[in-house]
Parts: C-alpha cells; sequence; structure tokens
C-alpha cells in the first residue's frame, strides 16, 4: 500500500468512530469560531488609532508617521533617508501606487542587493491588535526586497486597518497569495543569553507610513 | 562532588539519563545560562498573560480546536493535500522517520542540490535530517541563529525555541572567532548577531533548496505557516530554486482564522510576545509573473508514531503546538537543560514523546524525571494534562516489567509497610531520632541510605516533636 492510504487508514483505525460527514465537520469547525470575543483582545474602538498608538509604543520594534495621501510618500522618504544618513538611493517595491509617485531626486531601483541600505513596499493592509502589517507576494512585489534591506520602510493606507488578526483571515478569503506575510517589527532575536538583538536576518530597522486616505479623517482634520 | 563522566554529544541518550543528568549538574555555567533565558521567557510569558485577560478562553479554544481537527483527522489530511496540490505543491507521505529523510534526500538529488538552508525545524532533528543530509554529502546550512550556534559548537539544540540555550556568548564568541574568522567580543551580543547576518547571507542566497518546518497546515487553503522573529524563514525558502517543507501530520488547522487563536497562544507562551515578527503563509511554487520565490514546492506529511498516539491514549499530546512552556518552567530541566534528557525534545513535553519515538524500554527514566508539580500543565497554551499523560507512562512502565528488580523490591517493601499503619508508625518512630543525628542546622548534608538524595541538595532534619500523626494527635488532645 502507499504510503498515504497507510497513513490514512492508520488515523482512521486509531480514531475508530466512523468517518463525519463534510457538513458536519465544518459546521462543527464553525462553531469553534462563534462568540470568540472573550478569547481574544477586545475590538478596538477605531482601528487606525489603535494601530498607530500599538506601533508608535517605545516596546515596539518599529516607528510609525502619518501623511496626509499618498502623493507625501515621496518627501516622507526623503526625510526619513536623510535622517538616518542613507543617501537617496531607493529600494522600491514595483508596485503600481509606488511607481506612480514622483520620485524626484532619488536614485530608483526595483531588486534588493544583499547589502541594500533601504526599501519601501506598499503593504496591503494594517492589523492594529498586533501592529502587523500584511504584505503580498505578486507580479508588482518580490519578497526579497523585504527581508534583505537593513532599513525597511512600508506605506499602509488607513482604510485598510483592520482590528483583529480574524478580520485578517476574512478579509484575505479565497485563492491565497504565494506568500502572505504579517509582518510585525524589525527582525530580532534574542539567541545568545536571552539578550534582544534587533537585525538578526532581516531589517534591522523598520518604519511605517500611515497615509491617511479616508474621506472622514480628512474632513477632522481640515475642520476648525 | 567527584567530576561527571565526559560525554559524547552523540553518545547521549534517553537511557543513560542519570548519568546525563549529574553531568548537566557538573557543569559550571550551564545553570546560569538556563536562568537567563528559560527565566527570561518565564517573566515575559507571565506579563504576556496578565496583559491579554482572555489568555485563558482562549487556551480553551485553541485546546478544542486542536481536539477538532485531530477527531477528524483523516478529512483534513485529504483537504489539505488536495488543496496543496492544486497550489502546484507537490505532497509526499512518510510512514517513518527514514522513509521522510528518504524522501527529502531525493528531492535534494533531483534538483542537483550541493547545498541546503534549513529554517529550525524540531521535526526536521526528529526525523534525523541534519544526519541523513551529511550522509547524502549535501552542505547544510542551519539559518535560525541558535540552530547556527549549535551546529557550529556540533551539539544538538537543548531547547525547542532557544536551541542554544546551553551556550554562553563567551563560548558563542570563540565558535563565531574560529568559524567566521573575524575577532569577536563576548560582551558585544549585537556585533556577534552581525557577525552571523554576514555570514549567513551569502549562504541564502546560494543554496539550492531551502527546507523549513511548519507551524500550521492550513487545510482550507493548502498553505504552510512558519513563524519566526529573525526572517530566516522567508530567506531560506525564497532564493533556493527548490522550497522542502517538514512537518508532522499533527500541524493541521481546519482554517487561517482557527490558526489566529492558536498564533496568540504560541508567540505568548514561547517569548510573551503578542506575534511573531514573521507570521508566513505559503501557498505553493511561484506563480507566472511572481517576481520571486522557489519553482517547486514540496511538503512531506509525516506520521512518525503519531497515528499510534491517536490510537493509544497520548491524542491530547497531538495538540502541543511547541511554544516551549513547560520546559521553561520545570523544576528538573531548569536545572539540568535539554542535553540530559537525550531525545530531541527534553522538559515535560519531551519526556512524554520520547518513549513514543524511541520505546518505553529505552526512556523509562523520562517519565520518571518529573515531581508532577504541575507547573507545566497550568501553562500549556493547548491544555495538556502533562503530568497524566507522564503517569500514564509510568504505569506502562511499571505494567511490562521495565522497571529494575531493586526499584520493584523497593516499592513492595514500601507497600508492605504503607499498608501496615502501626508498622509504618513504628518504623518512623524509631527512624526519626536516628535522622536528627546528621541534622546540622535544619538540613541533612549526608546520611547512610540517602546518598541518592543528599548527593545534588539536602534533606531537612525532621523537627521536634516527632512525626507528623504525633504531632496531629498532640494538637488535637489540646
Amino acid at each position: 500500500m502507499s504510503a498515504r492510504a497507510d497513513i490514512l487508514s492508520a488515523v482512521r483505525r486509531a480514531l475508530k468512530a466512523p468517518p463525519a460527514a463534510p457538513d458536519l465537520i465544518v459546521a462543527e469547525a464553525a462553531a469553534l469560531l462563534e462568540d470568540l470575543d472573550p478569547a481574544r483582545p477586545p475590538a478596538p474602538a477605531d482601528p487606525v488609532e489603535a494601530f498607530f498608538a500599538k506601533i508608535d509604543d517605545p516596546a515596539f520594534a518599529a516607528s510609525i508617521e502619518r501623511i496626509d495621501g499618498i502623493r507625501a510618500l515621496p518627501a516622507a522618504l526623503r526625510s526619513y533617508m536623510a535622517r538616518h544618513r542613507l543617501g537617496f538611493r531607493l529600494c522600491l517595491q514595483p508596485q503600481e501606487e509606488l511607481r506612480a509617485l514622483s520620485w524626484a531626486g532619488f536614485d530608483l531601483h526595483h531588486e534588493a542587493a544583499p547589502d541594500e541600505a533601504v526599501a519601501l513596499a506598499a503593504g496591503r493592509r494594517g492589523i492594529s491588535e498586533t501592529g502587523s502589517v500584511v504584505l503580498e507576494s505578486g507580479p508588482d512585489s518580490r519578497i526579497l526586497n523585504l527581508f534583505l534591506p537593513f532599513h525597511l520602510v512600508l506605506a499602509v493606507r488607513a482604510s485598510t486597518i483592520l482590528g483583529r488578526l480574524e478580520d485578517h483571515a476574512e478579509a484575505s478569503a479565497g485563492l491565497p497569495p504565494r506568500n502572505a506575510i504579517l509582518m510585525t517589527g524589525a527582525s530580532g532575536t534574542s539567541d545568545i543569553e536571552g539578550s534582544y538583538v534587533r537585525g538578526a536576518h532581516g531589517p534591522r530597522f523598520l518604519h511605517v507610513i500611515l497615509i491617511e486616505d479616508r474621506p472622514q479623517g480628512r474632513l477632522e482634520e481640515v475642520r476648525p | 562532588m567527584s567530576a561527571a563522566p565526559e560525554l559524547h554529544p552523540e553518545t547521549r541518550r534517553p537511557a543513560r539519563f542519570k548519568a546525563q543528568a549529574a553531568e548537566a549538574l557538573a557543569s559550571p555555567r550551564l545553570k546560569l545560562a538556563l536562568d537567563r533565558t528559560a527565566g527570561n521567557a518565564e517573566a515575559k510569558r507571565g506579563a504576556a498573560v496578565a496583559a491579554f485577560p482572555g489568555f485563558e478562553a482562549a487556551r480553551v479554544r485553541g485546546a478544542a480546536i486542536k481536539d477538532h481537527t485531530l477527531r477528524h483527522l483523516d478529512h483534513y489530511l485529504e483537504s489539505f493535500a488536495a488543496r496543496a496540490e492544486a497550489l502546484g505543491t507537490k505532497v509526499h507521505w512518510a510512514r517513518t522517520a527514514d522513509e521522510a529523510c528518504r524522501i527529502t534526500v531525493e528531492i535534494c538529488r533531483q534538483a542537483g542540490a550541493r547545498s541546503a538552508t534549513r529554517s529550525k525545524s524540531m521535526l526536521g532533528e526528529e526525523i534525523g535530517l541534519p544526519h541523513a543530509l551529511a550522509e547524502a554529502g549535501i552542505e547544510r546550512v542551519e539559518t535560525d541563529l541558535a540552530e547556527h550556534i549549535v551546529q557550529l559548537a556540533g551539539d544538538p539544540p537543548s531547547h525547542i525555541v532557544w536551541p542554544a540555550m546551553h551556550i554562553a556568548r563567551e563560548q558563542v564568541a570563540e565558535l563565531f572567532a574560529e568559524h567566521h574568522q573575524t575577532p569577536q567580543d563576548p560582551d558585544d551580543v549585537p556585533s556577534m548577531v552581525e557577525s552571523a547576518r554576514r555570514v549567513l547571507r551569502g549562504k541564502f542566497l546560494g543554496a539550492d533548496v531551502g527546507i523549513s518546518g511548519a507551524n500550521f497546515l492550513i487545510a482550507e487553503t493548502g498553505a504552510v505557516c512558519t513563524v519566526t522573529n529573525e526572517g530566516n524563514a522567508e530567506l531560506t525558502t525564497t532564493p533556493p530554486r527548490v522550497h522542502i517543507v517538514t512537518a508532522g501530520i499533527e500541524k493541521l488547522v481546519p482554517t487561517l482564522a482557527h490558526a489566529m487563536t492558536l498564533l496568540r497562544l504560541l508567540a505568548r507562551s514561547a517569548t510573551g510576545a503578542e506575534i511573531t515578527q514573521y507570521t508566513t503563509f505559503h501557498a505553493g511554487p511561484k506563480r507566472p509573473g511572481d517576481l520571486d520565490g522557489p519553482e517547486e514546492m514540496h511538503i512531506v506529511l509525516v506520521d512518525n508514531g503519531r497515528s499510534k498516539m491517536l490510537g493509544e491514549g497520548l491524542e491530547e499530546m497531538l495538540r502541543c503546538i511547541r511554544c516551549g512552556a513547560c520546559m521553561n518552567h520545570c523544576v528538573v530541566y531548569r536545572q539540568i537543560g535539554g542535553h540530559a534528557y537525550g531525545g530531541v525534545y527534553p522538559g515535560p513535553m519531551g519526556a512524554v514523546l520520547t518513549p513514543v519515538l524511541q520505546g518505553l524500554k529505552e526512556s523509562r527514566a523520562l517519565p520518571q524525571a518529573c515531581t508532577l508539580n504541575g507547573k507545566c500543565a497550568e501553562v500549556c497554551p493547548v491544555k495538556i494534562p502533562l503530568p497524566t499523560l507522564l503517569r500514564g507512562w509510568r504505569i506502562r512502565s511499571w505494567r511490562e516489567g521495565l522497571e529494575p528488580t531493586t526499584v520493584r523490591a523497593g516499592i513492595g517493601l514500601w507497600a508492605f509497610v504503607a499498608k501496615r499503619p502501626r508498622l509504618y508508625r513504628l518504623g518512623v518512630k524509631a527512624a526519626l531520632p536516628v535522622l536528627r543525628i546528621f541534622g546540622r542546622k535544619g538540613w541533612i548534608e549526608k546520611a547512610p541510605l540517602l546518598g541518592a538524595w543528599t548527593d545534588q541538595r539536602d534533606f531537612p532534619t525532621p523537627p521536634r516533636g516527632g512525626s507528623f500523626m504525633a504531632q496531629y494527635k498532640a494538637g488535637r488532645r489540646s
């Protein structure tokens, strides 16, 4: 018998009970997700504010700033790169929304070198519960661009910020991308005597730029 | 205390537990290293649990999710395999450790691999993959920092989350100075991490095959979830032409949403974080138009005793999500570390698993090396009744006649006396004054017949006023 058949029959023998109907299994699995609130952190009143506060916490291994609209992204990058004396050579994830911006004064390329200084990518969404940015592979997203650079800057639109981990699961229903990454802070390790060090293999610095793109958000800001 | 015998890593075995524990207790630095890392983990977990009032409810839910999946494991295995294959992943099945290694090595050969990067996987250790790759002449590059350190040291991992827990930073500096061929400062941990980053970066990009484990297998989508804090999993799985996942069949969960409850439990219980830095879902090989990623993805689903556990009263152990909290909180592990156990998995969870993997005859000492204080079950994020399972192995060991004659005779004698209260009290009454002769300042350092106890720690001097029963009676009269 094939290994597959052997393992499946060993499992069935061990389970003793006859196999349940798939519908029943689906219903039982769904019931395990019902009334989940006592078993998870409370829903944030305002996911965007909670997301910002989470990453802004000094204990969180990343920094965050807010900009008013995606057109302000190059200026934010310029100031970040100047602040950290990184020069203006930027590895830009070749995503359409980023390429469409005006990058005058930057030396752009789209494939990170092994010693890349800084890269910018746009996140698919944010999760306020954990301060995670969701990144996906695809024809416009090179996974290595997110891991090779020393500094990684992630742009996330405020309208994509969700509250909790299950909200992300719900939002990503359907065919999953080849890689979906929940990135939460810079790379770190505590493997030598438990002392925490940033920048083990992935980026040592993670900076999140929250793009305010909610109409009501802008209105609130311009109101006296 | 006399010097413990020097034991070569390869001679460590569960059957030599006593000698290995003695060696560990004699090590001047081990206890310090254990307390630093495990103590730190214990404190961080405590803080994380205190900050999450839903933790207890999440544990109940997490256990229920695992139980549900295990109850329908055949269904979930089949649906996972079908989904994964639809994504272009090749699914392999391995009944035993040897079969899993043969399959993995064969995939490497087919790919013409000379080097393979590996992202830490305890299952890989369980099936003996490091050895199998070496035999096949394939260079194995461990990429998790701790695994890199133990690889350079020629040691097996001593903890499932911090494999290099037993190695002090001075030893890391020596290893890196020799193998990275650059001077190292043991007091500058960030520079040592930087050194490993530099050396491994080249290896990541030059590997032919990347091998990872899996923290969860998502039945609904066919995706494989890996969690790391370093980012080494993605650097292992992205550049090589072939990505191989080796995973135990118990890693299944129904859907991504179900995985979320377990991720909350896993990170908090392991490191005290709310989630790991990199929680990544790998769904098949590179797709048309993708800018990077492996051209082939393989998953080796490994049974290796798991289906047997399911049918033999050990199904609760299959809930385990490998967080390491049980060992961080174990009074025995905290004294002797992981190597003394002699198996792949140390601590309480290891003492339950090793008899499955290596047989009870070989490993009967491990379930005995437990105080049954219940701390492991108290912290386990999926509520595995570890002390009950350990007691189960003890009972089985007794029934199968595996306990040595001296133990059987000793327990037989004790049972004879304990079942005769008058005789028992007489014995206690006679022994107490004798014991008191050896007491100094409330503690007995050495006494006849007490060697097994007093070699490692003092025995409390019995108080004045006689036995518990004598004092109890006296108290009742007054």
